[in-house]
């Protein structure tokens, strides 16, 4: 953090290298921090430039009461709200009120989940169910449970980011994180009674 | 299963995770865990559910676009430097 604001000096005293460096740094993070929330390679990479642009201008007001991370995160979330606003209005403006969508609920948890191994629940199919989980939530819950559990930002972070209360921040949380829950619960549990039907029918034919 | 005790435990189970929850509680959260095998197969999964979020998702930037981003940003930057 304190190599960050120090990157930032340089770039401030003219040194545009090390505003490259913090280019490269950053850019990955948030390029998939951007594609979870627009849910669109393309769109993701035009926000990233629009990102790392309005960071290099405002620069000079980056007070450094927070750090240089959760200062371009919050440019970048602002700019994929803005875009999902304008071009997907529905899905951000009621986003609390269609909080039903994913109440978190009594839905126990699945054996077959948990019983999973790590290898498999890492393995590229896997990886994609998390990520389709994920992408299943709406952008406000979306948006918490990236910046908290896959960034790890710390809760008064995200909430810094996302312009929301820690109180908002907590509840939308337990929201998302029990829905991804469900989400994989679900698909492993299908997963698995089909690989035993599949076995049953196996052993029907033997 | 006492439904009211294990509704307060789960409500509680992310806030548990992030360690906000007040010692007192903790341990009546910890306690009922040990009692209460559905309760504690929702914690179980809710642990795993936000480690596959931490190990789970690619920093997957494409090579082209890290190029794209590099050239944007010099031809825009330099522009706003003359």
């Amino acid at each position: 953090m304190i190599e960050d604001q120090q990157t930032v000096q340089r770039v401030l005293s003219g040194d545009y290298q090390a505003f490259e460096a913090l280019v490269e740094k950053y850019q990955g993070r948030i390029y998939r921090h951007l594609k979870k929330m627009v849910k669109d390679a393309h769109v993701a990479e035009d926000l990233l430039q629009e990102t790392f642009l309005s960071a290099y201008r405002g620069l000079k007001g980056f007070a450094g009461t927070s750090s240089f991370s959760t200062w371009l995160f919050k440019i970048a979330t602002n700019s994929a709200l803005m875009f999902l606003r304008r071009t997907r209005p529905e899905n951000v403006e009621y986003d609390d009120q269609a909080a039903g969508h994913c109440e978190a609920s009594f839905v126990s948890a699945s054996p077959e989940f948990l019983n999973t191994p790590l290898e498999v629940l890492l393995s590229s199919e896997g990886r994609k169910k998390i990520e389709e989980a994920i992408e299943d939530l709406p952008v406000l819950y979306r948006s918490v449970i990236v910046l908290r559990d896959v960034e790890g930002f710390s809760l008064e972070e995200v909430s810094k980011i996302t312009d929301a209360s820690v109180a908002a921040v907590k509840s939308r949380l337990h929201r998302a994180r029990n829905a991804v829950r469900e989400s994989l619960g679900t698909y492993y549990s299908e997963r698995g009674a089909s690989s035993n039907r599949g076995a049953s029918d196996e052993h029907v034919q033997m | 299963m006492n439904m009211c005790k294990c509704k307060d435990c789960c409500d509680q189970l992310s806030e548990y995770l992030d360690g906000e929850i007040d010692p007192c509680d903790c341990k009546e959260i910890e306690q009922h865990l040990e009692v209460c095998v559905p309760c504690s197969l929702i914690y179980e999964s809710l642990k795993a559910t936000l480690d596959l979020c931490a190990k789970g998702i690619p920093d997957d930037m494409p090579q082209e676009a890290k190029e794209r981003l590099r050239q944007f940003l010099r031809t825009h930057c330099n522009a706003d430097q003359s």
